[in-house]
């Protein structure tokens, strides 16, 4: 894929980069991640000054906090960004899913109302789609959204939402038509957090985290018009939110991740001795090579998007590939870390000792969140192969 | 031959499940570790059971049992937890070495305490720079007539700081040995002068606790020597491949606790309007971890088999039992995470405790790289 162009663009950011990468910024290197919520306020405080620069989505429209640029000049920005080792932005959810969902399915005053606010970073998103009954088969749900004269009622309950407790609001999905078939009845709808009926708790998981969240709607309101596509037709809006979030630059940053990590455990093994054991050096040597193809899957997958076709079935497999790379990849890290693998804490704020281990650990949730491997098999094999579906 | 258990055998099996289901169901094993708590009254009703006697002669007052009983007892423990078979494995496997090594003295003033439940002993093997390659170990214990004098550091002592243990340090006795000889074992008291103990926060294992131990000058009695002067390579190998076969057991407890408990999960979830546990790819992985949880049971088995009717060398079977157990463990954890996906990753699940529990199978007690060192050296393949 041939990226040598926007050479201005490039250099202005490079320039910028220089300038504003300085202090505690540098110091930070590439902390935090798209469901890490560690040094959440120098993250806030780097999106903040990136904000300042107008280098958040730098592909939106300028009236709605953006550059106006082309989709390849948001592409180089991800790319510049992540060789920078500079720290993640915390807007995750607002920027890279529900930004662009909003922008392919909402109406100009809702675009107008949301958009600018979260290129400022002056609003914080949170998905509501999981429920405890409802995670692949996400059409199960069984939160329920009532009109009252101008308002939704909604309750139930939504779990993994992802930075949930740092949120002003919510995209939730809610049956709005008991009548309708399942994928019928479902609607989009844009909850304000702060209210007394939203009630936000969060999960500590294996690896020490507490980013993930349930969400208990008892009675919680929001203005009518506050639904993304139409009354009913949710499905088809969630359906783009899930291809963004296994598409486009969303990726870009795990792979900046898994190149960092590759290249300390090549540190590693090294200072441990573990480089001349033949085993550990041909997993390393296929673990490089595994990073490679999932690189090149990645170029693939933005090469197409760059050409202005929507990510279509084939982003599962680069899902699929990475997050099944990235697994094994921290069996690998565990094995070369050996017995100190074991050692530190895990429970407490810090969680486990080893960032090593810590991604080891996390790599678990990487083949569940974003669509399960066996749901993006399931499309693989239903949408790229034509396989017949699964006898029900 | 006979595959089946003896009417004792399985009285033992079903009296050791309903313990587990009484005593110290996983959950409770899983509280026990979050909060680092020493249950002693897991350590009593062992004891009440007359488990810690089971492997003894009746002439120590033991039970007389072989090793096939003790690896059934290691596997329903196992189903609780890891470390509640270890908690049972450890304290065993101390009084057997002490009850083969110890002089009648040493035996008379601790087994007793031990087969109560009241003391224990833990194991100061691995150093900062001698894990797998243990003979490197450099702590120095000094030989003043009445007296050794210690000093030196001990790293991933299980269970070294719990009230009322001691450990079985092995040091260096000659300086000049070579380096498998001119070791010894002595059986230090953590509380003597000059002993420092620190406990390793760890990922796991959290209810036995691992242990640091720093020796500065500590002097320990001479009748504190266990089995003869620069002979401890030899009691080391000793007891190794019992161990193995026993943790083996608790491993496979573990591992078919951990694929019943996904197969419950996926029989319970709704998805797309059936169980997940009838969409193939589920019910297959299912099924192929249930046939490696038998394999492995059953190599755990045959090396207890060996072990009691002394049938060959026994080295090869207790590795290809450790290293299949320990993976297979692991292996059965990690499908469980999938399984019960964003389930398994809250910490509130059963689960997340067994896949955090199964890391450390592979790396403890001889890794998996060291188990199919000593399988190769079995086959020609290794010299060293």
């Amino acid at each position: 894929m041939g990226l040598d162009g926007d050479e201005a663009f490039v250099e202005e950011l490079r320039d910028w980069l220089a300038d504003n990468l300085v202090g505690e910024f540098k110091a930070a290197g590439a902390v935090g991640g798209p469901t890490d919520d560690s040094c959440w306020e120098l993250r806030l405080a780097w999106e903040r000054a990136l904000a300042a620069g107008r280098w958040l989505n730098v592909s939106w429209p300028a009236e709605y906090g953006g550059r106006g640029g082309t989709a390849r000049q948001e592409l180089l920005f991800h790319i510049e960004h992540a060789a920078a080792d500079a720290p993640y932005w915390v807007g995750v959810q607002g920027r890279d899913l529900f930004g662009p969902t909003l922008m392919e399915f909402g109406t100009p005053a809702q675009k107008q109302r949301f958009l600018p606010a979260i290129t400022a970073c002056e609003e914080m998103w949170g998905q509501g789609f999981s429920e405890p009954g409802a995670g692949s088969d996400l059409a199960s749900l069984t939160t329920r959204a009532e009109l009252d004269g101008d308002e939704w009622v909604i309750d139930g309950q939504k779990v993994w939402t992802t930075f949930g407790h740092r949120a002003d609001w919510l995209y939730v999905l809610c049956h709005t038509n008991r009548d309708a078939p399942r994928h019928r009845g479902i609607s989009m709808l844009l909850v304000p957090r702060h209210q007394p009926g939203v009630d936000v708790r969060t999960i500590r998981n294996l690896a020490g985290g507490e980013e993930f969240c349930e969400v208990f709607f008892s009675g919680a309101r929001t203005a009518a018009g506050n639904v993304v596509g139409e009354v009913d037709g949710g499905w088809k809006v969630v359906m783009g939110t899930l291809g963004n979030e296994r598409a486009g630059a969303t990726v870009l940053p795990f792979q900046a991740m898994f190149r960092r990590e590759m290249a300390r455990l090549i540190d590693l093994a090294v200072e441990k001795g573990a480089n001349r054991h033949p085993v550990v050096r041909q997993r390393l040597a296929g673990a490089w090579a595994g990073l490679r193809i999932m690189e090149l899957n990645n170029d693939r997958l933005l090469g197409a998007v760059l050409r202005g076709a929507h990510p279509g079935p084939e982003s599962s497999i680069g899902k699929l590939y990475w997050a099944n790379w990235h697994r094994q990849f921290g069996e690998l890290m565990v094995d070369v870390l050996g017995a100190e693998a074991i050692a530190g804490p895990v429970t407490g704020a810090a969680g486990p000792g080893h960032p090593m281990v810590r991604s080891f650990l996390n790599a678990r949730a990487e083949t569940i969140y974003g669509g399960a491997n066996e749901i993006q098999r399931n499309i693989v094999g239903e949408r790229v192969l034509g396989l017949p579906k699964e006898p029900s | 031959m006979d595959f089946g258990l003896t009417e004792a055998q399985a009285l033992l099996r079903d009296t050791a499940e309903r313990f587990v289901a009484d005593v110290c169901p996983p959950e409770r094993a899983k509280e026990w570790d979050e909060a680092h708590h020493y249950p002693e009254e897991l350590f009593c009703a062992f004891a009440e059971l007359g488990w810690f006697e089971l492997a003894f002669p009746a002439s120590d007052g033991g039970g007389g049992g072989g090793a096939m009983e003790l690896a059934i007892l290691a596997e329903a423990l196992g189903r609780a937890s890891l470390d509640v078979a270890q908690c049972y494995i450890l304290t065993l496997m101390g009084g057997m070495f002490l009850q083969r090594w110890g002089t009648e003295a040493q035996r008379r003033s601790i087994l007793p305490a031990l087969m109560r439940g009241e003391t224990r002993l833990s194991i100061g093997m691995s150093e900062p720079d001698a894990g797998s390659d243990l003979a490197a170990l450099r702590t120095y214990a000094d030989d003043k007539g009445d007296c050794f004098v210690v000093n030196g550091q001990k790293m991933w002592c299980t269970g070294a700081g719990l009230p009322g243990t001691q450990v079985l340090c092995y040091v260096r006795t000659d300086r000049d040995a070579p380096k498998h000889a001119g070791l010894s074992v002595l059986l230090i008291d953590p509380a003597s002068p000059g002993v420092e103990v620190r406990r390793i926060p760890t990922l796991a294992r959290h209810i036995l606790g691992t242990y640091e131990l720093f020796f500065d000058d500590v002097e320990v009695p001479r009748s504190n020597l266990i089995g003869p002067l620069n002979n401890g390579w030899q009691l080391m190998l000793s007891g190794l491949e019992l161990e193995r076969v026993l943790i083996s057991g608790g491993y496979v407890g573990a591992a078919q606790a951990t694929v019943d408990e996904a197969l419950a999960y996926a029989k319970q979830r709704h998805a797309f309007g059936r169980p997940i546990g009838e969409f193939q790819s589920i019910t297959h992985a299912l099924a192929d971890m249930q046939t490696e949880v038998d394999a492995a049971r059953l190599l755990v088995q045959r090396a207890a088999w060996m072990y009691d009717t002394d049938a060959g060398s026994l080295g090869r079977a207790a590795s290809m039992a450790k290293l299949k157990g320990s993976e297979t463990y692991v292996a059965a954890a990690r499908l469980g995470m999938q399984v019960l996906a964003g389930h398994g990753f809250a910490t509130e699940s059963v689960m997340s405790f067994r896949y955090r529990e199964s890391i450390v199978a592979p790396i403890s007690g001889g890794t998996s790289q060291i188990q199919r060192n000593a399988i190769a050296r079995t086959m020609g393949l290794r010299g060293y």
